[in-house]
């Protein structure tokens, strides 16, 4: 069947690319892993690599063209004599709309392309693997995540290659896998020797032999970059040295919120509300009374965000991204728990749209699972605040005169003073304090 | 320098005509040399004519036992000549098979003998001698039975597989010294013939590189057809007389003489690497214990000089020159392959009951303590294999139990070497037992005694 094939993100902050050469015509066959074009990106020119054996049947964009990432740049198909026509009218639909307004069908997805730092232009020494199919990030790029131990584990490696398929799975042996699992090995931090970078047994195996344990004298190792790990340094650093940043710490009574879960747990066992999903939706009822704190910085405005947007940042192996709840404060809690549900999993699977990761109004961060109190975190433009989520856990406490046992949580709120004074951001905490030590105020 | 080709293959066997097509696809101009037919041992004297052979075996032993399925066919006699002329028309059309597929994939074909020159240079003798050169030479010279002093044959009465699977004449006695593949096999065919067959064999058992378990099924099975089987004893010496062949052998590590008498004694000893008179020393190319020494991607010490096949090292066997080829046409193209692994090279032997394996017996998995569990399943216990008479052999598995790993698989019965290849597909794609199982097999097969027996090891199996 045709189909187009669109401009790939070939690096994470890649917006659009400039279609350097075609390297097959018009009707050519081309094989598994063929280079069919050259794009340069904001970082290099890459070679553009097809996965499946298709024919070029018609090149949309001539050489020299500069193209949003996500429109399509030619149609391929599985033979030469396929029927265009309907494709080639919905191109130009697409042309027409423009990459402002996307339509359903032209979200930019991460593309079945390895982008391959071609050697010229490159000023580093171009990594010989191939690197991932554009990991869609924003520039939210936190050092934290509140997914989960599995999760947490990638963090704190930077893999430099990810031979991923266009669905995102690693290609890997079943026993590769077992192995692999077995001896805590991950995955997506190994170079696969087998077709199209299939990790085998022996691949599994060598990884170990690479990583000695930390016991045995380690010699300095120079890790070159990976796109990734560029953008989390260049947009970090850049709202860090912007922004002239506060920190607000509260400690929140957690007590009714404990129990409001378990209630919740018990009642709606099936909409599994974890208590992440309780706390964006207090969040986000806190931002709906204090739309202040919901804003942006620009410039010579403030934008005050209509729509409750919470990204909500999520540890990929080697990096991060956050996807976007949009209007939280419109959902309930259950509705929040299924929607992060399937944010969280297709962000795992690099299968957002673009529009699903970018322009979040507000961030959490949460570190609780990793038995972290508290921590500061850095904000993630465009937003004006983030927070940092430290773990729930039982302390003693005083109330009332007594000292007693309770559940207590504690929050940083990282504030941009340019939107958001100290009176400000500390009305937004105690909003969010209503609804955490009382979380019945959801329902109002 | 221009050269006048941009590959030559020296020999036509399953290696080297391999590697002749596949390069011409990739769109390289390829130049093959064969001193003799095309094809090789394998199509002309070797694997594929042997096929015929033994297939007239298989009939004629059926034949006789076709009243247990209830028909009556009366006396069975075998017309050998038609045997043998109906096994050479099979390779002559095997032949013109490649002679086709090389002339439609515009293989510059040089008949006659090939002797490297320099590292870019063949020259060839024969229908016209000429000197063609290549930046790339792959040496697929191939192998040809070994013998030891004292047992030259003569190719009347002392015999190798060339003359043997040529021979018209069927011989009323023959002793076969050798019991690898080659030697089972003659041996099963000149004893479904009629002929009086004695298997010599050097080590303890049938078939020595195969688990002992098989080969202890094998020979009671070949013991039950009528083949007398001499384990355990080396030969002394063979000498041709008037009427036929005196055979020495001994018990190892004795003096023991015994004279068997025969009307022809057969050669299956292994095989030699052709790696004299082609000007590999010359060029400065490595050997090593008779075999040229090559890298992963089937180099050799002259880096623009590949080789592949029997001459490259064990196992000597046609599908591992195939495989050897794909590598070397790869590398010479600049793409990377997966280096053949001996140890994924299957093996078959086409006897009745056939057997074929891949990966370690179950005596290497002990030698080197490597843990194991063993899934056995007895084609007795077969529904369709019951139905269709094919109750003899079994599947043996050997399963690592910690990751499930496949190690070694060994079957002995009807279609061994054709039911194995699912193993072979699970330990090169490194399928793990319970992945395995996953798939379905279909039902009645005898492909279900494979599923059992992996079942079995893995402890889950249900029928045994």
């Amino acid at each position: 069947m045709a189909e187009f094939f669109e401009m790939p993100q070939a690096s994470p902050t890649m917006t659009e690319g400039v279609l350097v050469s075609w390297k097959i015509k018009e009707g050519d066959s081309i094989a598994p892993q063929d280079v069919i074009a050259e794009v340069e990106t904001d970082k290099a020119v890459a070679d553009i690599e097809v996965f499946d054996a298709r024919v070029l049947l018609k090149i949309l964009v001539p050489a020299g063209e500069s193209v949003p990432t996500g429109m399509p740049i030619a149609i391929l198909g599985a033979t030469k004599d396929e029927d265009i026509s309907e494709l080639l009218a919905e191109y130009e639909e697409r042309k027409k709309a423009g990459p402002a307004s996307p339509s359903e069908e032209s979200k930019p997805e991460p593309s079945p392309v390895v982008e391959r730092p071609a050697a010229h232009k490159q000023e580093a020494p171009a990594p010989v693997q191939a690197a991932p199919p554009a990991p869609p990030l924003e520039g939210g790029i936190q050092e934290v995540t509140w997914m989960g131990e599995e999760l947490m584990e990638g963090i704190m490696e930077v893999p430099d290659f990810h031979v991923v398929t266009a669905h995102g799975k690693v290609r890997a042996s079943p026993l590769a896998r077992k192995l692999a699992k077995d001896r805590g090995v991950d995955l997506y931090n190994i170079k696969g020797s087998g077709p199209h970078g299939r990790i085998v047994k022996a691949d599994v195996l060598q990884s170990r032999g690479q990583a000695p344990a930390l016991r045995t004298p380690r010699s300095d190792q120079k890790i070159q970059l990976g796109n990734m790990r560029k953008t989390i340094a260049s947009r970090l650093k850049e709202s860090y040295l912007d922004s002239p940043a506060f920190y607000l710490t509260a400690n929140f009574d957690c007590n009714h919120y404990v129990a409001f879960r378990n209630r919740l747990k018990a009642l709606h066992p099936e909409a599994k509300v974890s208590y992440n999903d309780l706390l964006i939706a207090c969040v986000a009822q806190a931002l709906a009374d204090v739309p202040e704190v919901n804003a942006s910085w620009g410039e010579d405005h403030i934008l005050q965000r209509g729509s409750v947007d919470i990204g909500i940042a999520v540890a990929l192996d080697g990096g991060l991204i956050t996807p976007v709840l949009r209007s939280a404060d419109q959902k309930g809690v259950r509705e929040i728990a299924k929607e992060v549900k399937d944010l969280v999993g297709r962000a795992r699977n690099l299968k957002l749209g673009a529009e699903e990761y970018t322009n979040s109004s507000f961030t959490i961060s949460n570190l609780g699972m990793m038995q972290i109190e508290s921590f500061t975190a850095i904000i993630n433009p465009p937003n004006s605040a983030i927070l940092a989520v430290g773990a729930l856990q039982e302390e003693p406490c005083v109330v009332a005169g007594h000292l007693t046992t309770g559940w207590r949580m504690r929050v940083t709120m990282t504030c941009d003073h340019r939107v958001i004074d100290g009176a400000l951001g500390a009305r937004f905490l105690q909003a969010l304090r209503n609804y955490i030590e009382a979380p019945g105020m959801l329902a109002i | 320098m221009a050269h006048t080709h941009d590959l030559i293959v020296i020999g036509s066997g399953p290696g080297g005509y391999v590697a002749a097509l596949q390069a011409s696809k990739a769109g390289l101009n390829v130049a093959c040399v064969e001193k003799g037919k095309l094809g090789g041992v394998c199509l002309n004297i070797g694997c594929i004519p042997s096929k015929a052979l033994l297939k007239s075996a298989e009939y004629a032993n059926t034949a006789r036992h076709l009243d247990d399925y209830g028909i009556q066919v009366g006396e069975v006699k075998v017309d050998f000549e038609k045997v043998i002329a109906r096994s050479r028309k099979v390779s002559a059309t095997s032949e013109k098979g490649v002679k086709y597929l090389f002339k439609k994939g515009k293989i510059d074909l040089h008949v006659g003998t090939a002797r490297l020159v320099d590292a870019n240079t063949v020259a060839v003798t024969g229908e016209k001698d000429t000197e063609i050169s290549a930046p790339h030479i792959i040496v697929a010279t191939g192998a040809r039975p070994k013998w030891f002093p004292g047992m030259e044959p003569d190719g009347k009465r002392i015999l190798t597989y060339k003359e043997a699977i040529v021979r018209t004449e069927q011989p009323k006695s023959v002793v076969i010294l050798g019991a690898g593949a080659i030697g089972l096999e003659f041996a099963y065919f000149y004893n479904a013939m009629g002929s009086d067959v004695t298997l010599v064999e050097g080590q303890d058992r049938l078939a020595p590189l195969e688990d002992a378990e098989i080969s202890k099924q094998l020979g009671k099975a070949l013991r039950k057809q009528g083949i007398t089987i001499k384990t355990g004893h080396f030969c002394k010496g063979v000498e041709a007389t008037k009427k036929g062949t005196k055979t020495k052998i001994a018990p190892a590590g004795t003096e023991d003489i015994e004279v068997l008498e025969a009307e022809v004694t057969m050669l299956a000893l292994g095989v030699r690497a052709n790696i004299e008179n082609i000007g590999l020393e010359e060029v400065g190319v490595k050997t090593e214990a008779g075999f040229i020494v090559t890298n992963d991607t089937q180099q050799t010490s002259v880096p623009n000089i590949y080789a592949i096949g029997d001459v490259a090292g064990a196992p000597c066997l046609a599908h591992k020159a195939s495989a050897d080829a794909h590598v070397a046409v790869h590398s010479i193209l600049g793409h990377t392959s997966r280096p053949v692994d001996p140890n994924l090279v299957p093996s078959g032997i086409f006897t009745v009951p056939q057997v074929a394996s891949v990966g370690k017996t179950q005596e290497e998995l002990d030698a080197s303590s490597t843990p194991y569990e063993v899934g056995r399943f007895n084609f007795a216990a077969n529904g369709k294999n019951r139905g269709t008479g094919h109750t003899e052999g079994f599947v043996k598995v050997l399963i690592d139990p910690e990751y499930e790993e496949i190690l070694g698989a060994h079957i002995i019965g009807h279609d061994a070497t054709e039911l194995l290849s699912e193993l072979v597909l699970a330990m090169s794609a490194e399928l793990d037992g319970t992945s395995f199982l996953e798939a379905i097999h279909s039902h009645p097969i005898s492909g279900e005694a494979v599923m059992e027996a992996v079942a079995e090891a893995l402890g889950v199996g249900v029928h045994a």
